[in-house]
């Protein structure tokens, strides 16, 4: 008996060194790769792209349903961008409120006898729109019969002119100058390696000041749920996806800020309507068609803060998100499962997706079964409590460390939240996070493996309570704080 | 409390042989990761300091040394000039203290150069080049890192020092590609159409990238004295080749049509939509058209 639970916790204690190890060396990389980024990019003038005739034009396709509230102030937004040559492509996705009356007459839009090329099939296209007011020439509006996300993205793509498509969440605040720091990667190749994908640091709007569109002071959320998501998206973005570039292995482009090569993505498809996850899934299968098809490749990915979003501050939401999130991985795994440890993929096959099933997909499950196996073990009076709540500070301590280094990384590079008592506010949450808030988030990704056995397909309500702050809320925010909920 | 302490005793008395063996092994790693955190909270305090610090001493800097570098950029005759830069060389030696601070009133005295014109422009390059602003940078030059040096040159190439051509030249097919970039540029900056000729000696591809940077020092020059850029139509690489297109198609070299045509069936994709698109525009009603990729 005592050894067969042994073996069990050896199994268990094995998996969680090899987790905290991997932690440890994409943090490695990361800081090599941030290094060299800001080394390389300390020389790049990214407004000499701003003025050159050389700059290829891009298009910027983003969805919207129901954000009647908010949609004419994103879309002034989008056309204030700093970029020479760009459309703005807005799909308004069967809304069923006033958006698509809002748009037209505030951009004085009218209906034009204008054909979408049918490059990806999608739901009737029931109107495209221009403006008369050569102000706002690089509006399109499109209107569409209800369809999804993803379907609305492939119809923005459908109708592009450019080569480069950006796809955006409407609701997401841009930095001005993100398209010119997104396209560099594009444009910088010397080898013979097509850029396919470009992905942006997505940081986290809460709490920070923003008028008229535009990020004015960044600070760290106020509520504690917020504050958490801070540190988890820095050492997403800054400590996992840099090192996953870095080694050629990018499963994820996160749906709210991405580049993509028009050509490749039309090739393999489009967005899919089969998973929640259409954007990893999207990455996943561009990488697939190209190695499937031996074109050398690449997919970067820019450590810059250039997309701003609001994230969940209730305990509801946020596991309604990260539900999703684990039901749309799990799709995404399922989907590709034929890359699993094929060594056809490269390291895409051999590394990448095998780490996101073990690491990504298992660890929850893991964890779960642990919590479990422990709570039978104390019933049946077989733990060495000593032994117990050692294991338990190894990993408490090991997660202050990881937050640490993730922390240490964004005070080297962006140093976006310059005040201390941020920073101290920061210190706080690391402390705290792994005992509320890891245990919620891996309870909600078991909600979400549930779901997927049930066959739930649905997005589910995501409330955005507006860019509010305390001290000055903007218009954006006010009229974002009633917005209703989205659903698609 | 006694049960309590029996309960635990009793559990305590499981023994697991194989977790006793690591024991030791997990209390020095909470420890490593302990101190590690403890280490990186201070490191974090520390960089803020250091940064603010460095912020405030740049300010300080900056107030100190701009009465002088105005006086410079505005003396109104040689003289004046002269006497400025003297007294210039003491003070600048004594308030930079370090490289950084070097390069903080570098970029300080070209950014000035950058926004002025005429005689006050060539006031802040001789201030430049007789100050120890011009030692940092030689110094920079020297730099065994590349990015270090790479700075270097754009110093060199922004405050217009012709003198370093010779030395800037042999970067501009060096195996670093970043190096190389920033020795291109500097040179189409500071010879003007003649700084092209590396074109001829390079082996390896120009990237968009590069060619947007080069097109952006060449558009500031005059269009009338540009050269014939036909002449890298048939270079061994494509990316030049390319580059030679849209030179010709940015300049309107009209003379240069028949030679795009050749492009027009060039098995080059990039090649042959480039000349395609130039010739729409150089030679309006012509009949070439970019085929479709998506539906071919």
């Amino acid at each position: 008996m005592i050894l067969t639970l042994e073996i069990i916790i050896w199994i268990i204690f094995v998996f969680t060194l090899f987790i905290m190890g991997s932690y440890l060396a994409l943090a490695y990389l990361s800081y090599k790769a941030l290094r060299v980024y800001f080394t390389k990019n300390s020389f790049s003038n990214f407004n000499t792209i701003l003025n050159s005739p050389l700059a290829p034009p891009l298009s910027i396709v983003s969805p919207a349903f129901n954000e009647s509230k908010t949609i004419v102030d994103n879309v002034r937004t989008q056309l204030a961008l700093h970029y020479n040559e760009y459309e703005v492509i807005l799909v308004n996705d069967g809304s069923s409120d006033d958006s698509l009356q809002k748009l037209i007459t505030n951009f004085h839009l009218e209906k034009k006898d204008i054909k979408i090329p049918q490059h990806l099939p999608t739901k009737e296209v029931l109107g495209v729109y221009k403006s008369t007011n050569p102000a706002y020439k690089r509006l399109i509006v499109i209107d569409k019969v209800n369809g999804g996300k993803a379907d609305a993205l492939n119809v923005g793509i459908n109708a592009c002119t450019t080569d480069f498509v950006t796809c955006i969440d409407v609701d997401c605040v841009l930095e001005q100058d993100s398209l010119l720091k997104m396209i560099k990667p594009f444009l910088d190749r010397t080898d013979n390696k097509r850029v396919i994908a470009s992905g942006g640091v997505v940081r986290i709007a809460n709490g920070c000041v923003i008028e008229n569109g535009k990020l004015v002071k960044v600070e760290v959320p106020e509520s504690f749920l917020p504050r958490v998501q801070v540190l988890e998206y820095i050492r997403a973005f800054l400590l996992g996806r840099m090192a996953w570039a870095r080694l050629d292995g990018l499963l994820l482009i996160s749906g709210a800020f991405g580049l993509f090569d028009k050509e490749i993505v039309i090739k393999c498809g489009g967005y899919t309507l089969k998973t929640v996850s259409e954007d990893m899934e999207l990455v996943v299968r561009m990488r697939r068609y190209m190695h499937e098809n031996n074109k050398p490749y690449v997919a970067t990915y820019i450590p810059d803060p250039l997309c701003w979003t609001e994230v969940p501050d209730s305990y509801k939401i946020l596991g309604n998100q990260r539900s999703r999130w684990s039901r749309g991985n799990v799709e995404t795994l399922w989907i590709h499962r034929k890359m699993f440890f094929n060594p056809r993929y490269g390291r895409l096959g051999l590394l990448s997706y095998p780490y996101w099933f073990i690491f990504e997909f298992l660890a929850p499950i893991i964890e779960s079964v642990g919590i479990i196996f422990t709570l039978i073990l104390a019933y049946m009076n077989l733990i060495n409590w000593n032994f117990f709540f050692l294991l338990l500070l190894f990993c408490y301590t090991f997660a202050i460390l990881f937050s640490m280094l993730a922390i240490m990384a964004e005070e080297e590079t962006f140093h976006e939240y310059k005040k201390m008592s941020d920073y101290f506010k920061l210190i706080y949450s690391v402390l705290l996070e792994p005992t509320f808030f890891h245990p919620f988030i891996t309870f909600s990704a078991i909600r979400g493996y549930i779901g997927v056995m049930f066959g739930k397909k649905s997005w589910g309500k995501m409330t955005r309570k507006g860019f509010g702050n305390t001290k000055q809320e903007s218009a954006l925010a006010k009229k974002m704080a009633a917005a209703k909920p989205k659903t698609a | 409390m006694s049960a309590q302490s029996t309960a635990i005793n009793i559990a305590n008395s499981v023994n697991y042989p194989f977790a006793h063996q690591i024991e030791g092994i997990i209390v020095f790693l909470i420890l490593l990761f302990t101190y590690s955190s403890l280490i990186l909270f201070l490191a974090v305090i520390i960089l803020r300091i250091r940064k603010n610090h460095f912020e405030k001493r740049t300010e300080f800097l900056k107030n100190k040394l701009n009465g002088t570098i105005m006086s410079a950029a505005f003396a109104s005759s040689d003289d004046e000039l002269n006497e400025v830069i003297l007294q210039a060389k003491p003070e600048f030696s004594k308030n930079i203290r370090s490289s950084s601070e070097g390069q903080v009133m570098i970029n300080e005295v070209l950014n000035m150069h950058r926004s002025l014109s005429g005689q006050s422009k060539n006031n802040l390059s001789k201030l430049f080049q007789e100050t120890c602003l011009m030692t940092y940078t030689m110094r920079n030059m020297a730099n065994e890192n590349w990015h270090v040096k790479a700075s270097a040159i754009r110093d060199l190439s922004q405050i217009n020092a012709e003198m370093h051509i010779p030395r800037i030249e042999r970067y501009a097919i060096h195996h670093n590609i970043y190096l190389q970039q920033e020795a291109q540029i500097a040179l189409v900056n500071l010879k003007g159409y003649d700084g092209l000729d590396f074109l001829n000696k390079l082996k390896n591809a120009l990237s968009d990238w590069q060619q947007i940077n080069i097109l952006d020092v060449l558009r500031k020059l005059d269009k009338d004295k540009a050269p014939d850029f036909s002449q890298w139509l048939t270079h061994k690489e494509d990316t030049i080749k390319l580059f030679s297109i849209r030179l010709i198609h940015f300049f309107q070299q009209s003379y240069n049509t028949d030679k795009l045509e050749e492009f027009t069936h060039s098995e080059n994709k990039l090649l042959r939509n480039e000349a395609v698109a130039a010739l729409q525009k150089m030679k309006p009603g012509s009949h070439f058209t970019i085929p479709n990729t998506l539906s071919a």
